[in-house]
């Protein structure tokens, strides 16, 4: 601690690290009911459609436009289970976490253990060309983005398929993998049976381009438009805040996606008041933030 | 092994897709617009040919479409 009083830079950076632990603390510890309501409903909705539908007590255009709309907000919840957000693990309602976890990705038919695991690498490699799973939805500009992320990685296999080649022998990814192969073959068994019953066009307006639609949007919003141009690296420059045209509801609360980065444990309804209390410490330490933001 | 399993699906879930998904869904879109045979023959044989062949261009190809 001497040594730091000394040299002042040292001084003065311990000092913001501690201030922006002071502050980040406020947002962190409480349960996120607003994520779990968020679950709750989402997932009550889309599973209430199906039976709707193949009744034909709701016409087609409709349940294809709710169930869009439900699998756009499918991943955040999941996406706060994977940082134990909901429930830390060793908790008694960690299992609640999990079952969250799980079952808000049904609509995107994706691995939840999968999506974690190389979540947790994107966080530790945020914008490395090798060691990012989400470097591959980089893209030039926006147009470049919607090509890339709705066309070029149409298949969440294919954006993770280099990641799993990869992955070493053990028994935690042995089950990440077969989580994966039961989640896939569910998904497509469930579609093929319904097709040959004579429901295409209702299992195809209810899971299958809702799916196809959100999961190009999720990335374009998650992966690309936070961390764009993904050509710096470093805890404070790998993410970015943003002043997003379509606005903070559209972009999924994305435009404060640094104060996930900084703090992964605030929950995603509280980044924006994080953001503006972060907002001094931010600017002091160089992030990329729009102005107007 | 799960790995491969994994993969070999994936490289070859796009032949599956055309023949189990694309065909009959294709064929009850025929149907729906009245169409219920083609040169005779029930609209779902010429489905699961073009589903097949459909699938086979995009695992070569390793895309759908030519662009």
């Amino acid at each position: 601690m001497l040594q730091l009083k000394e040299d002042g830079f040292g001084f003065e950076k311990m000092d913001l690290i501690r201030k922006e632990r002071i502050i980040a603390r406020q947002f962190i510890g409480k349960t996120p009911w607003f994520m779990i309501t968020w679950w709750a409903i989402n997932i009550s909705v889309w599973f209430s459609l199906w039976p709707l539908t193949l009744t034909g007590q709701i016409p087609l255009y409709l349940t294809f436009l709710i169930s869009l709309i439900c699998a756009l907000l499918s991943y955040l919840p999941s996406h706060e289970a994977q940082h134990e957000n909901i429930a830390r693990k060793g908790s008694s309602l960690f299992w609640f976490n999990e079952l969250i976890g799980y079952t808000s990705l049904i609509p995107l038919a994706v691995p939840y253990r999968l999506l974690r695991i190389t979540h947790m690498h994107h966080h530790s490699y945020t914008n490395h060309p090798t060691k990012d799973p989400d470097y591959a939805t980089r893209a030039k500009n926006l147009k470049n983005a919607i090509w890339v992320n709705f066309f070029t990685n149409a298949s969440a296999n294919n954006l993770y398929k280099n990641f799993l080649e990869n992955m070493e022998e053990n028994k935690e990814n042995k089950r990440t993998i077969f989580e994966s192969i039961l989640t896939n073959i569910a998904f497509w068994t469930i579609l093929v049976i319904f097709v040959w019953l004579g429901y295409g066009f209702e299992v195809a307006c209810l899971w299958w381009i809702p799916k196809l639609i959100a999961t190009g949007y999720v990335r374009l919003t998650l992966s690309w438009a936070p961390h764009h141009p993904m050509n710096e690296q470093g805890r404070y420059r790998n993410t970015r805040g943003f002043k997003a045209r379509i606005g903070t509801i559209l972009t999924m609360g994305m435009e404060y996606h640094i104060i996930h980065h900084l703090h992964p444990s605030i929950p995603l309804n509280l980044n924006p008041a994080a953001y503006r209390a972060l907002k001094p410490i931010l600017i002091e330490r160089n992030c990329r933030l729009d102005i107007d933001l | 092994m799960f790995g491969r399993i994994f993969i070999f699906l994936v490289s070859k879930g796009r032949i599956f897709f055309g023949v189990l998904f694309m065909a009959p869904l294709l064929s009850q879109f025929l149907n729906y617009n009245k169409i219920e045979t083609i040169l005779g023959v029930p609209a779902l044989i010429p489905c699961l040919f073009i589903g097949f062949f459909w699938g086979l261009y995009a695992t070569i190809k390793g895309r759908w479409f030519w662009f």
